[in-house]
C-alpha cells in the first residue's frame, strides 16, 4: 500500500470511528442544540458568541459561535435549561429551553446591541480579535479593528491593518505586494468567501479588494495553517464578507482625494434575502496627483456584490462576486530611458456558498463553488508585451462533525487551474505557454480536547496534482489555555504547484506570470510556530510568538545583469525565522498596541540548479529584519483620534561595481557594426547592502455628526507621513535614480451614511 | 475634571508626535556604486577570413552614461606568440548613440591558423586587461543542396574545437493578396523580412568534424510564426500561402577552444553576467579566434513549395472570397523587439 493510500485508510478509519461514536445508543439519548447567531439590527452573523445551557443543578454545556455564527452543543441530557448567549457589546440573550431525549433543536438567536462596558472583563474572553490575540499564527481581524488604523479614507481597508502586523512586509506605499513572514506574495492564499483572489492588493498600497465595508472578519494565518487550506506554502488571508442588512435599507457614499466609494445594502425580502454592493473608484489622476504634488499615475477600482439568502432556518445560500482593476506605472516619471511600461491586472471572482445544518446530524456542511480569474499585462503604453492569465474553478465541500469533546473538520476539494502566458522582452526568447491541470484532495482535521485546557488539532491532507501524483501534508495545531496563560503551537508540511514568477530584483517590476512548477514535487515548506499569550491585567494583553519556515524548491529569477523579467529560473532553498512581540491595551477611553517583529529570511541557490553565479546564502529583497508598529486610538468629545507610527529596517539591495558594454559573441559577430548593450556590473554577492530604514507617522481625526432623517455624516482630517520623512520606494541601480514614497499629505474625507 | 480625563490621552499623543517628529524627517542618501579596479571589457575575435582584425573596448566606468566624444584612455597591442611579431592597433571612435560610444581598435593583418596570439589593452596608469587565444586549424565544409529534398545535409570537416553561430537565414517575402473586399480596402506592399533559425542545438560532432541537417519544413513553422507576429500574414493556418522564399544562407564559425559558453548555450541572460563567459584576464568580455563559414543559395522552387512556401497570390476574381487574407489583408506591424529576436528556438 502506498503512503497516500495508507494515510487515507488511517484517516478514513478515524472518521468512521467518529461517525460511529456519534451514532451510538448512549449518544442518541442525548440531544443537540444548535443554531445561528445574528445581530438583531442587521441580521449579520456574529462570531464568538458564547452560548451556554445551564441546568438547575449548575451543570453547564456550551459552545462558541463560529465564523458563520453557527453554534452546536452536542450531548445535552434531557431536562430544562436556561439558554444564555453573551458577547461583548451586546445584551445577554436569555431563554428557557426544555430538551427531550434525542431532540435535534434548532435555536437561532438574534443579539440586541447592549451597553456592556469593556471593563466587564467577564466577557473579555469572548473577544475573537485583537492585535495581541494570536493563536499559532492566526490573528482575526474585524472591521472595527481596521477602522482604528489611520487611512486616507474615512472608510478603512484591510490592507491598512495588515501593514500594522509584525512579519507583514510591504515594499512601500505602492506596488501591491505583501510578504508574510518571509513568504512571497504568490505564496499567500487569499480567499474571499472561499473564492481565490490572486492579486488582491491595489497598486497604491493603502487599498485592497477588501474595504472595511464588506469585511465581516478576516482570519490571517501567518503560518502554521490547517489542512483546510492547501496550495500555498506561506500564509492565508481568509476574508468573510458581511451578508448585508436584512432589516432595513442602508447606503453610504464617501469621498477623499484618493478615492470615492459607495455602498448599498438592504433586504430584498425582509429577514430572508439581503444584498450588499460596494464600489470604489480611484481619483488619483484627477485629484490626488495635484493634491499631493507628486505623480501618482495609477488607476484602480473594485466592485463587490453579494446576495445572501436564508433558505430555511438551517440553510443559507450566498452568491458573491468581485471585480478589481489596477493599472499604472511604477517607473519614475523622470526615467532616463523614458520607459513607459504599464502594468495592469484584473481580478474576477464569482462564488456560491451553501451552508446547511442537517436536521438529524451534529454536522455543519458547507459547499463552495467558485470561479476565479486573474488577467495581467505589462508593456509600453497600450501595447502589452507580456500577458498572463490564470483561471480556476474551485469546488469544495467542508464538513464539521461535533462531538462532546471534539470537533472534526473534513472535506473534499477539486480545482482546475488553467494558466496561459505570452512573454517576451528585449532579450527574451519568444515564449507562449499554456497549462491546464487539476487538483483534487481530501482533508481531515479533528480538534480534540484532551483536558487541562489542552486542545489538539492534528490534520492530514491527501491530494493529487496533475503533474505530481499523490502527496500527503501532515499538520498539527494545538493550544493550551491555563487561566490567563495561553500557549499555542503549530507545525506542518505545505506544498505549492502553481507558482507565480516575477522579477524580484526590481521593485518596479510587479508583473507576475502564474505557471505550474517545473518539478514534480512542487515548492515545499515546513512550518513550526510556538507562541505564548498572557493577560496580566484586565485590558492588557501581551504575546510572543516565534516562527520558523523552511522552504525548498523555490523558483527565483536567474541572476543576470539585465534587470528584466526572465523566465530563466533558478531553483533555490530558503528559510525564514523570527519572532513577534505584541502588547495591546484596551481601556474605555483608549485603545493601543505596539509590536515588534524580527524576521530573517535567507535564500540559497540549490546546488542542482544550473546557476552561473552562486552567491551562497543571501538575503532576498523582501528581507526586512526589524519592524515596529505603534497604534493609539482615543475618543474625546465625540472626536476619534487615531495615530499610527511604523518603522521598518532597510531592505537589502545589490550594489554596482561599474558599467561597461555587452556584445553577444555567439558567432562571427562584426564588432564594428554591432551596437552592443550598456551593462551594469553588479556586486558578485547580491543583496549585501541595505537601503535606508523606513518610518512614517499617520494621524487622523474624525467625528460623526447626526443629521435629520437618520443621516450620519462623518468628516475626517489628518495627515499621512506627518513629519515628511523621505522614504525610498525604489532605487534604479542603472542610473542611481530614486523613487520615493508619498511625502507629507494632508487628508480630508467625508462620508455620508443613510 | 472631565475635560482633564478626556484630554489626557490626547496630550500623550501630542507628546508622542513631537518626539517622533524631532527624531526623524531627514533623508538618507544611498550610494549604490562601489567601483572596481578592472579597467576594460573586450569583445571581438581573430578572424582568419579577414585581412584586418578588430576589437571593441569598453572602459569600465562608474556611471552609466559616458561622456560624449571623450575617447578612451587605452592602447591596444597584439603579439603573435608563434612568430614574436608585435604591433599596436589603431583607434577609431564609432558613435552609436548617447549610451554607446564604440571604441574600436583595428590592425591590418591576417590571423594565421594554429598561431597563438596575445592581446593587451593598456591604460595610461598601466592597468592592463589581456587575453590569449589560439587560432584553430583550417576547416572545409560541404552543403548538399539537392533537388526535391527539404532536408539539406551539412558537413564541416577539420579539427574544430567548437562550432558556434550555426544558423540558417531564410530571406523570405510576404505575398499580399491581389484584391481585398470590400472594394477599396487598402493592401500594404510586400515586405522582405529575413528570419534566422539557430542550429546550435541540432549539430553533432563526428570523428572528422561536425554534421547537421537543415530541415526546411520544420523551419518554415518558425518563419510563419515570425511573419504572423509581425502581421505580415493574416492566416496562420497549416500552409501559409502568403510567404515566399527567395534565398537561403548558411553561416557558422569554426571557433577556438575557449569559445565555450557555460552550459553550452549562448543564453544572453546567463552569459551577460560579467565573468560568466569571459577569457579576459583583469577585465571582462570575450576575445576568441575562428574561421567563418558562409554559403548562400537560391532554393529550387519545388523544394520551397514542399517546405510550405507559396508564391501564388490569392484573392483573385470578381467575387468576394471568404478567406481571412481576402477580407482582412495583412497590415504590417513590425515590432522592433521581435526584429531583435533573431534567435528563434524550435522546441
Amino acid at each position: 500500500m502506498s503512503l497516500p493510500s495508507r494515510g487515507l485508510a488511517v484517516w478514513l478509519g478515524a472518521l468512521t470511528w467518529i461517525v460511529v461514536l456519534n451514532a451510538s445508543p448512549a449518544w442518541a439519548q442525548s440531544a443537540i442544540v444548535r443554531g445561528f447567531v445574528t445581530t438583531e439590527a442587521e441580521g449579520e452573523a456574529l462570531q464568538g458568541v458564547n452560548v451556554t445551557l445551564e441546568d438547575p443543578t449548575g451543570g453547564r454545556y456550551g459552545a462558541a459561535a463560529d465564523g458563520n455564527g453557527f453554534y452546536l452543543i452536542p450531548g445535552v441530557p434531557p431536562g430544562r435549561y436556561l439558554l444564555r448567549a453573551s458577547f461583548i457589546g451586546f445584551a445577554t440573550h436569555l431563554d428557557t429551553l426544555d430538551v427531550a431525549a434525542g431532540d435535534r433543536l434548532l435555536i437561532n438567536i438574534a443579539m440586541e446591541a447592549g451597553s456592556i462596558a469593556l471593563e466587564e472583563i467577564a466577557v473579555e474572553a469572548d473577544r475573537e480579535s485583537g492585535a495581541a490575540r494570536v493563536t499559532a499564527g492566526l490573528q482575526s481581524v474585524r472591521a472595527a479593528d481596521i477602522e482604528l488604523v489611520p487611512a486616507p479614507d474615512v472608510s478603512g481597508d484591510l490592507v491598512s491593518y495588515l501593514s500594522t502586523m509584525p512579519g507583514v512586509v510591504l515594499m512601500g506605499d505602492r506596488g501591491g505586494q505583501i510578504f508574510i513572514r518571509g513568504g512571497e506574495p504568490t505564496q499567500n492564499l487569499t480567499l474571499l468567501d472561499g473564492m481565490d483572489v490572486y492579486q488582491p492588493f491595489h497598486i497604491l498600497g493603502f487599498y485592497s479588494a477588501f474595504p472595511t465595508e464588506i469585511v465581516q472578519r478576516a482570519d490571517i494565518y501567518a503560518g502554521g495553517f490547517g489542512t483546510r487550506f492547501t496550495g500555498r506554502v506561506s500564509s492565508v488571508i481568509d476574508v468573510q464578507t458581511r451578508n448585508g442588512n436584512k432589516r432595513a435599507l442602508s447606503a453610504s457614499v464617501s469621498v477623499s482625494p484618493f478615492t470615492s466609494s459607495g455602498r448599498l445594502e438592504g433586504p430584498l425580502l425582509k429577514d430572508r434575502i439581503s444584498v450588499l454592493g460596494v464600489a470604489r473608484y480611484s481619483l488619483l489622476d484627477q485629484f490626488a496627483s495635484e493634491y499631493v504634488k507628486a505623480p501618482l499615475p495609477y488607476t484602480f477600482n473594485d466592485v463587490f456584490g453579494k446576495m445572501h439568502v436564508v433558505l430555511a432556518r438551517n440553510q443559507q445560500l450566498s452568491v458573491s462576486a468581485l471585480h478589481t482593476y489596477d493599472s499604472g506605472t511604477l517607473i519614475s516619471e523622470e526615467d532616463f530611458f523614458e520607459r513607459n511600461d504599464q502594468i495592469a491586472w484584473r481580478n474576477t471572482a464569482v462564488g456560491l456558498r451553501y451552508l446547511v445544518a442537517p436536521q438529524s446530524l451534529s454536522v455543519l456542511g458547507e459547499l463552495i463553488v467558485s470561479y476565479s480569474q486573474l488577467k495581467s499585462e505589462f508593456g509600453p503604453g497600450a501595447v502589452p508585451s507580456r500577458t498572463a492569465d490564470l483561471e480556476t474553478v474551485n469546488i469544495a465541500l467542508n464538513m464539521t462533525n461535533y462531538t462532546r469533546h471534539s470537533e472534526v473538520n473534513w472535506g473534499f476539494f477539486f480545482r482546475t487551474p488553467t494558466s496561459s502566458s505570452e512573454l517576451d522582452g528585449f532579450y527574451q526568447n519568444l515564449q507562449t505557454r499554456g497549462e491546464a491541470s487539476s487538483n483534487a484532495g481530501f482533508y481531515l482535521e479533528p480538534e480534540v480536547y484532551l483536558g487541562q485546557g489542552l486542545f489538539v488539532r492534528p490534520g492530514l491532507s491527501l491530494q493529487a496534482y496533475g503533474i505530481a501524483g499523490g502527496v500527503i501534508e501532515p499538520r498539527v495545531r494545538l493550544r493550551w489555555e491555563r487561566g490567563v496563560h495561553h500557549w499555542s503551537a503549530a507545525a506542518g508540511v505545505y506544498r505549492q504547484y502553481l507558482i507565480g514568477l516575477s522579477d524580484r530584483r526590481d521593485a518596479t517590476s510587479i508583473f507576475t506570470a502564474w505557471v505550474e512548477t517545473p518539478f514534480d514535487q512542487g515548492t515545499r515548506a515546513v512550518h513550526a510556530l510556538l507562541g505564548y499569550r498572557v493577560e496580566p491585567l484586565p485590558g492588557l494583553e501581551i504575546s510572543l510568538e516565534g516562527f520558523y519556515k523552511k522552504m525548498d524548491r523555490l523558483f527565483i529569477s536567474a541572476w543576470t545583469t539585465f534587470p528584466s523579467f526572465s523566465t530563466r529560473l533558478q531553483q533555490a532553498n530558503g528559510r525564514a525565522a523570527g519572532f513577534d512581540l505584541r502588547l495591546e491595551a484596551r481601556r474605555p477611553w483608549f485603545y493601543g498596541f505596539i509590536n515588534y517583529g524580527y524576521s530573517s529570511t535567507l535564500y540559497e541557490i540549490d546546488p542542482a540548479s544550473p546557476a552561473q553565479v552562486d552567491p551562497g546564502k543571501f538575503r532576498p529583497p523582501h528581507d526586512r529584519r526589524h519592524q515596529i508598529n505603534l497604534l493609539a486610538s482615543t475618543t474625546f468629545y465625540g472626536f476619534g483620534l487615531n495615530v499610527r507610527w511604523q518603522f521598518g529596517s532597510g531592505l537589502p539591495y545589490t550594489r554596482v561595481e561599474g558599467f561597461d558594454g555587452f556584445i553577444l559573441m555567439d558567432g562571427a559577430v562584426d564588432v564594428r557594426s554591432v551596437r552592443g548593450l550598456p551593462r551594469v556590473i553588479y556586486e558578485r554577492i547580491p543583496y549585501r547592502a541595505v537601503l535606508p530604514s523606513y518610518h512614517r507617522l499617520d494621524v487622523t481625526l474624525d467625528r460623526t455628526f447626526s443629521a435629520p432623517a437618520g443621516v450620519d455624516v462623518t468628516a475626517q482630517v489628518g495627515v499621512l507621513n506627518a513629519y515628511d520623512r523621505t522614504n525610498l520606494f525604489a532605487l534604479d541601480l542603472l542610473t542611481a535614480q530614486r523613487t520615493d514614497q508619498l511625502p507629507f499629505v494632508p487628508l480630508v474625507g467625508l462620508k455620508v451614511e443613510f | 475634571m472631565r475635560w482633564g480625563k478626556q484630554a489626557r490621552p490626547v496630550l500623550g499623543l501630542v507628546v508622542l508626535l513631537g518626539v517622533l517628529a524631532a527624531a526623524s524627517g531627514c533623508e538618507e542618501s544611498v550610494d549604490p556604486i562601489i567601483g572596481t579596479e578592472l579597467p576594460f571589457t573586450l569583445w571581438g575575435f581573430m578572424n582568419t577570413g579577414a585581412d584586418t582584425q578588430f576589437v571593441r573596448v569598453f572602459p569600465i566606468r562608474d556611471q552609466l552614461i559616458p561622456e560624449q566624444g571623450g575617447g578612451i584612455d587605452a592602447r591596444v597591442f597584439s603579439t603573435d606568440l608563434t612568430t614574436g611579431d608585435q604591433r599596436e592597433w589603431t583607434y577609431e571612435a564609432v558613435q552609436f548613440d548617447s549610451l554607446i560610444e564604440g571604441h574600436l581598435f583595428w590592425a591590418p593583418f591576417r590571423a594565421e591558423h594554429e598561431h597563438r596570439y596575445r592581446l593587451e589593452v593598456v591604460r595610461s596608469d598601466d592597468a592592463t586587461s589581456r587575453v590569449t587565444v589560439t587560432v584553430p586549424a583550417v576547416v572545409d565544409f560541404q552543403i548538399e543542396v539537392t533537388q526535391g529534398s527539404t532536408i539539406i545535409p551539412v558537413r564541416i570537416i577539420g579539427d574544430v574545437p567548437h562550432l558556434v553561430g550555426l544558423r540558417v537565414t531564410y530571406h523570405a517575402v510576404n505575398i499580399p493578396p491581389q484584391l481585398a473586399w470590400p472594394p477599396g480596402t487598402s493592401i500594404a506592399g510586400a515586405v522582405q523580412y529575413p528570419v534566422t533559425i539557430l542550429y546550435e542545438n541540432v549539430v553533432e560532432k563526428v570523428d572528422d568534424g561536425w554534421v547537421t541537417e537543415i530541415d526546411m519544413v520544420r523551419d518554415f513553422i518558425a518563419v510563419r510564426e515570425v511573419y504572423r507576429l509581425n502581421c505580415l500574414i493574416t492566416d496562420d493556418r497549416g500552409s501559409a500561402p502568403d510567404v515566399w522564399l527567395r534565398q537561403m544562407e548558411f553561416s557558422a564559425l569554426a571557433a577556438d577552444s575557449s569559445w565555450a559558453p557555460p552550459g553550452g548555450s549562448f543564453e544572453p541572460n546567463i552569459i551577460s553576467v560579467p565573468g560568466t563567459f569571459s577569457n579576459v584576464e583583469n577585465g571582462y568580455g570575450f576575445f576568441g579566434a575562428g574561421q567563418g563559414i558562409r554559403y548562400e543559395w537560391s532554393p529550387d522552387q519545388t523544394v520551397s513549395l514542399l517546405a510550405g512556401y507559396n508564391f501564388e497570390p490569392r484573392c483573385q476574381g470578381l467575387f468576394p472570397r471568404p478567406e481571412p487574407e481576402c477580407m482582412e489583408p495583412p497590415v504590417p506591424c513590425i515590432n522592433e523587439s521581435i526584429r531583435d529576436l533573431w534567435r528563434i528556438w524550435l522546441r
